[in-house]
Parts: C-alpha cells; structure tokens; sequence
C-alpha cells in the first residue's frame, strides 16, 4: 500500500513541480542574452533605424522612437528630446558618417551585442566598430564607440525610447590614463 | 557606476533642478498605471545617495546588494562591457578610487531627463567637466544613461552607461 501512494506520489510529481519549485528571488534571473530572436530583432531593427538616419529619412525615423525619445548626438553631449530631436538627431547622424572634412565611414559592425531583457524595456548593448576613409578614398583608420539602445514594447512592436554612445577607451589610455 | 558618474558629481545639481528641470513626456498609453516622475526622481536621488563612493569603500559587500545580480556596466575606463558578477564589478570599481586623491574635477550637470516604464526607470544626464579626473588631459563633455528596476520596493541599478562623448570632429580624441 505504502509502495503504491508512492507511485501514485512520483508519478504525478511533475504536475507538483510548480509548486515544489522555490521561485526564483526577484533579480536573480540572468536577463542579459548573446543569441535568441529578441537579440536578432533588436540588431535588425537599430540597423534600420541607422540605415534610414544615414539616409535623411526623417519619417522613418520618427515612426521608429516611443513619444518620449530621449535621442543622442553622436558628436556632443546634447540630449535631444521634444519634437525636434529626431530631426536633430538625424543630421547629427549625418555628419557623423560623413563630416565636413571629406572623411566617409564606409564599414560597421556591432562588436559582441547582447541584450538585457528586462520585460517591456530590452537594452541593446555593443561596441560599435567602424572604418573611416578620406575624400581620397585612403583608408583613415578605424573607430569605435560604446553603445546603449533602449527599446520599448508597445501594441505596434518595439520602439527606441533612449540611446547613448560614448567614446570608446583604447587599452593604453585604459590604464595610464594618458591622451595624447 | 563609475568614478565619474554624474548622479554622484553632480548631485547637488540634480536635486537643485529637480523642481524645475523636464523630466519627460507624460508615460505612453501601455504604462498600466500613473506614474508620479517627481516620487521617482526623489527614490532615485535617495538611491544615489546610497551609491556613494563612500559606500563603496566603506562595505563592498552590501554596496554590490544595491545592484542587480546581473548589473552591467560601460564606464570610460574600461573598453569592454562589464558583465562580471557583481562583486568582481565593485572590485574593478574600486581600482579607479584611488584617483579620488587627484584634484577635483569640476563637473555640472547640464540636462537631465528621466522615463518610468512600469518598474524600469532610465534617468539620462549630460555635464560638461574640466580639470584632472585621471594623470593627464582635459575631460570634456559627458553622459550618462542610468537603469533602475525596481524590485521590491527598493530601484536597484541594472544598467550604467556612463563617459565622455566623441571629439568635436566626430573622431575620438585619442
């Protein structure tokens, strides 16, 4: 009899498992991800959303970004918000692939993305790679920047909500803290 | 959080424009309930408060509880993604406090902006800063992308970006 209430027991342990599962404490989850469809979709998207500031499609753009976008000037400081910003944004884009020097950015990559899934916000984070040639078409070298972009889900998909990049440190200057 | 992270540099500043400054659009339609930005502004600050480097020298144990078990990090000393546990994240943090020697910085907020998404909180700085953080060369513009999410009642930080922006002529200044 005994035998059998354990059977009886173990054969539906998998519908107790729920129960006899302890929660995870809140926070202890891993939310950051290097592969998976939201990684993918993510990358897809802040390309295209690149693609088109490359392009000076405002109205892509905008269709892009939640209302409260907190935009970012690649050259400057400036937080770009209001109505204005991805318009400002989009030619600060613009210089920065091709500024007034002559300098052309003709190849980018995202350097070891990964995403934080943090439920209706996800943060795309990487280090963007990028190579730089002159008017002359000689290559200038390479350059590289840290990147934050935070998307929000809404009923239409998800949408950039805040962005960030600042200057990538190179080793040396890493550690003695010396610009030359 | 980095040495020179602006929500302890510029503290002051921050809790002085609090009154004043934009703190963002009202939240979007998906948010399920109102969202009071004032009420956050002020847990933050408090938050902040607590993520002092005092705190950080004083208990590296209990200063990593103050962030997220898998808090991550882009800091302008480092050029790779702190993705450590976050103990060993305090450590390297530590590493740059003993720059707090050197003379001060001078560093002031010039914007801040913050957006609540249900339990994730992102508050957004700029600030300009001169003088000596580290052995050589003027420190120019900077921002900084901080985000809470709140567990438990307590923002814990799961995300800072925080460093200097690229040279006037889009190259980093090398």
């Amino acid at each position: 009899m005994r035998s059998m209430t354990l059977a009886i027991l173990l054969a539906n342990l998998p519908l107790l498992s729920p129960v006899l599962a302890a929660p995870a404490p809140a926070g202890e989850r891993s939310s950051v991800s290097r592969s998976g469809p939201l990684l993918d979709s993510l990358i897809t998207l802040n390309r295209a959303y690149i693609a088109a500031a490359r392009a000076g499609d405002v109205a892509t753009m905008q269709s892009m970004v939640t209302d409260d976008y907190v935009g970012v000037d690649p050259y400057y400081a400036y937080m770009l918000v209001g109505p204005g910003a991805v318009a400002a944004e989009q030619k600060a884009w613009a210089a920065y692939f091709k500024p007034a020097s002559g300098d052309e950015v003709f190849y980018r990559k995202e350097s070891d993305p990964v995403v934080k899934d943090l439920g209706d916000v996800a943060i795309l984070i990487y280090v963007e790679l990028e190579a730089v040639k002159t008017r002359g078409d000689r290559v200038r070298g390479g350059r590289a920047g840290k990147c934050s972009f935070v998307y929000r889900k809404t009923p239409t998909g998800w949408k950039l909500a805040n962005s960030i990049i600042t200057e990538q440190p190179w080793p040396d200057r890493m550690i003695a803290g010396s610009r030359k | 959080m980095s040495r020179w992270s602006s929500f302890y540099l510029a503290m002051p500043l921050l809790a002085a424009l609090l009154p004043t400054a934009s703190i963002g659009a009202p939240p979007a339609p998906v948010d399920k309930a109102p969202v009071d930005k004032a009420v956050v502004m002020q847990e933050l600050l408090a938050q902040i408060h607590k993520l002092g480097t005092d705190a950080r020298s004083a208990d590296p144990a209990e200063y990593a509880k103050l962030l997220a078990t898998d808090y991550t990090e882009f800091d302008p000393y480092y050029a790779f993604m702190l993705d450590l546990p976050r103990e060993e994240i305090v450590r390297l943090q530590q590493v740059w406090d003993k720059y707090d020697k050197l003379p001060p910085m001078q560093r002031a907020a010039k914007t801040t902006q913050l957006q609540v998404y249900g339990n994730v909180a992102i508050l957004t700085t700029t600030s300009y800063h001169e003088g000596q953080a580290i052995p050589a060369g003027p420190m120019s513009n900077a921002r900084s992308m901080i985000i809470y999410v709140k567990q438990n009642g307590q923002w814990i930080l799961t995300h800072c970006h925080d460093g200097r922006v690229a040279g006037p002529d889009g190259i980093p200044v090398e």
